[in-house]
């Protein structure tokens, strides 16, 4: 399938703390019983350190921002891709913001259980059905929230700050920047190739001059190849990070965004094309 | 190309909360007795399953996949989507979908949630499968449905609605199925109740006055993508919630009640986003199913969300 999806618009949002926190025995009772099956301490400490940042009101002010420049109305797919849970626990934000922002020809869902790996994931499943449906425009927002009701090093021994990033899609359109190819692989069908074999292989099948890709991954997969230059992420599993990344460092034509999930045994590519001699972000 | 379903793997707890037992933890009604008596005579209504205290999740997705895998092979499976309502069900980084697929070497295979249309969350899946297979060369796709609130008795209880009850089901969806062939799927929103549980008495209202619209609609979208009418439907396979549902349904839109499929409902009640997978497993388990059949498989999630999918047996 060689559909490709033109990027009409970004935004990226780091959240303070908007609200205080607020104790709801429902809540805390839901949170302690699931994390005792879980064998994980419940402290409500951590509940109360976080910002408070629900997914609707992150939503909100993406798509707020994104509709002061584009009419809404016609968006036919709104996605949401997460990884962190919303700290409302019962909410269908997707549905809620279908209805505040009026997008009435739009359906929806989120994509979860996936990981670092979900914006990959997701812009394949936009692709697929934008592709399949015959739609136009879709919208795919990726939320990080880090209000939680137990202690993870990985969020608690770093400074991470509640984070969105949405994008407006378009499929019909030349516009740039644009998604010109997702790869979801597993290592079994690569058969074996190093991480820096398989994208000198898709750099070469998509006709893109070494110097003019700059390959956005995780510390843990650094390449060795110093032709190739490289923005290095954490190894935390969020989704927002490497769009981040691309907003702040693509500078080049081509920008492959990656993810090499040992554990699950995949790979992950978005590879990006810049709008010719600017800077996109 | 015939995408259908070619097995289907459950599992319900042995394990049975009775009707009363439910209504006396949770409601706050006065009369408890007449509740729980409307609840069995007017819904037929009874009991509903509950998974031990401490099995967790993974558990109980994992023993539908292993009822699956006793009738069919999974080796040709290149995707699995696990479809949930519930939006928090395990603490961050769980790798929920990795501890189920693991113990059989699924674990490698491309898999993601799908979500956000509550108990109707399966249907959206499902469009996801039509796209995959229609655009990949998959051979196998593997639907995993699973939630359970065996810790939070004010989760199973809708009052004086509905019981709800924790399950699993994984349903295999092959390209060249011969029977269980999926003809359309869709899902309807009515945004108007995006609050969901938070909607006050007014808007409660409200959403039941339109409910019985919005499941019209819902099953209008599928059947208009498959070019057919209610009357084609030989068998609706429902969402257990209760008898009632059902019965008004059928009397406003003049479909015949013992169309209705709601065996399930009084040993069951309501599953989450397994209902309509479970009756059907049951109805082909009492071969109640003729080759060329019609049924329509329905759920609704709070939200509003109708998902429904047309198949030919």
């Amino acid at each position: 399938m060689s559909v490709s999806l033109s990027i009409l618009d970004h935004r990226l949002h780091t959240y303070g703390r908007e609200r205080s926190y607020e104790h709801d025995a429902r809540i805390v009772d839901f949170h302690q019983t699931l994390l005792g099956l879980y064998d994980k301490e419940f402290d409500e400490q951590y509940l109360k350190q976080g910002a408070q940042n629900t997914f609707s009101h992150m939503g909100e002010v993406l798509l707020s921002r994104l509709q002061t420049d584009h009419d809404l109305q016609d968006v036919d797919l709104l996605v949401l891709g997460h990884c962190t849970p919303d700290i409302n626990i019962w909410e269908a934000v997707v549905n809620r913001l279908i209805y505040q922002f009026d997008l009435k020809q739009a359906t929806g869902f989120a994509i979860s259980d996936r990981g670092g790996g979900t914006p990959y994931t997701a812009l394949k499943v936009i692709r697929q059905y934008m592709h399949h449906h015959g739609k136009r425009k879709a919208v795919l927002l990726l939320l990080d929230q880090f209000t939680l009701p137990n202690y993870e090093p990985v969020i608690h021994q770093t400074d991470v700050q509640d984070t969105g990033f949405v994008m407006l899609l378009d499929q019909e359109t030349d516009h740039k920047p644009k998604v010109i190819q997702v790869d979801t692989v597993s290592f079994k069908e690569y058969g074996g190739l190093s991480l820096e074999d398989w994208i000198d292989a898709q750099r070469k099948k998509l006709h893109i001059a070494k110097q003019d890709l700059l390959v956005i991954n995780h510390s843990s997969d650094r390449l060795a190849d110093p032709q190739v230059e490289q923005v290095l992420l954490p190894d935390q599993d969020l989704v927002v990070p490497p769009l981040k990344a691309w907003c702040d460092h693509a500078h080049k034509p081509y920008t492959l965004l990656c993810h090499y999930d040992q554990k699950r045994q995949f790979l992950l590519g978005v590879w990006i094309q810049a709008e010719e001699g600017e800077v996109c972000g | 190309m015939n995408i259908g379903i070619t097995g289907i793997g459950v599992y319900i707890p042995e394990r049975m909360q009775q009707a009363e037992e439910l209504v006396n933890l949770v409601s706050t009604a006065d009369k408890k007795r007449s509740e729980v008596k409307m609840l069995k005579r007017m819904h037929h209504l009874h009991q509903t399953p509950i998974v031990d205290e401490d099995q967790p999740l993974e558990e109980t997705i994992r023993l539908a996949v292993a009822d699956l895998k006793q009738h069919v092979t999974l080796d040709q499976v290149d995707l699995i989507l696990y479809s949930h309502a519930l939006l928090t069900q395990v603490p961050y980084q769980h790798d929920l979908l990795y501890k189920v697929l693991q113990p059989f070497g699924l674990e490698n295979i491309r898999r993601y949630g799908v979500a956000q249309l509550n108990c109707a969350s399966p249907f959206a899946s499902m469009q996801l499968i039509q796209d995959y297979m229609d655009q990949t060369e998959a051979r196998q796709v593997l639907l995993l449905c699973g939630d359970q609130t065996n810790l939070y008795p004010k989760a199973r209880y809708v009052m004086r609605s509905l019981l709800i009850g924790d399950a699993a089901t994984a349903v295999l969806f092959s390209k060249s199925a011969e029977t269980n062939r999926l003809l359309a799927c869709s899902t309807h929103f009515d945004d108007r109740f995006s609050e969901g549980i938070y909607e006050d008495d007014q808007q409660v209202r409200f959403f039941n006055e339109q409910y019985q619209t919005n499941i019209f609609s819902g099953i209008q979208k599928t059947l208009a993508k498959a070019n057919r009418k209610l009357d084609d439907v030989d068998y609706i396979l429902p969402h257990n919630v209760n008898r009632t549902t059902w019965r008004t349904f059928c009397q406003q839109y003049d479909f015949p009640l013992e169309r209705v499929v709601m065996d399930l409902i009084p040993q069951l009640g309501h599953t989450y986003t397994t209902d309509s997978q479970l009756v059907l497993h049951d109805c082909m388990e009492k071969q109640r199913l003729n080759k060329g059949d019609t049924y329509l498989m329905i759920a609704v999630g709070l939200g509003c969300f109708v998902g429904s999918a047309l198949f030919e047996y």
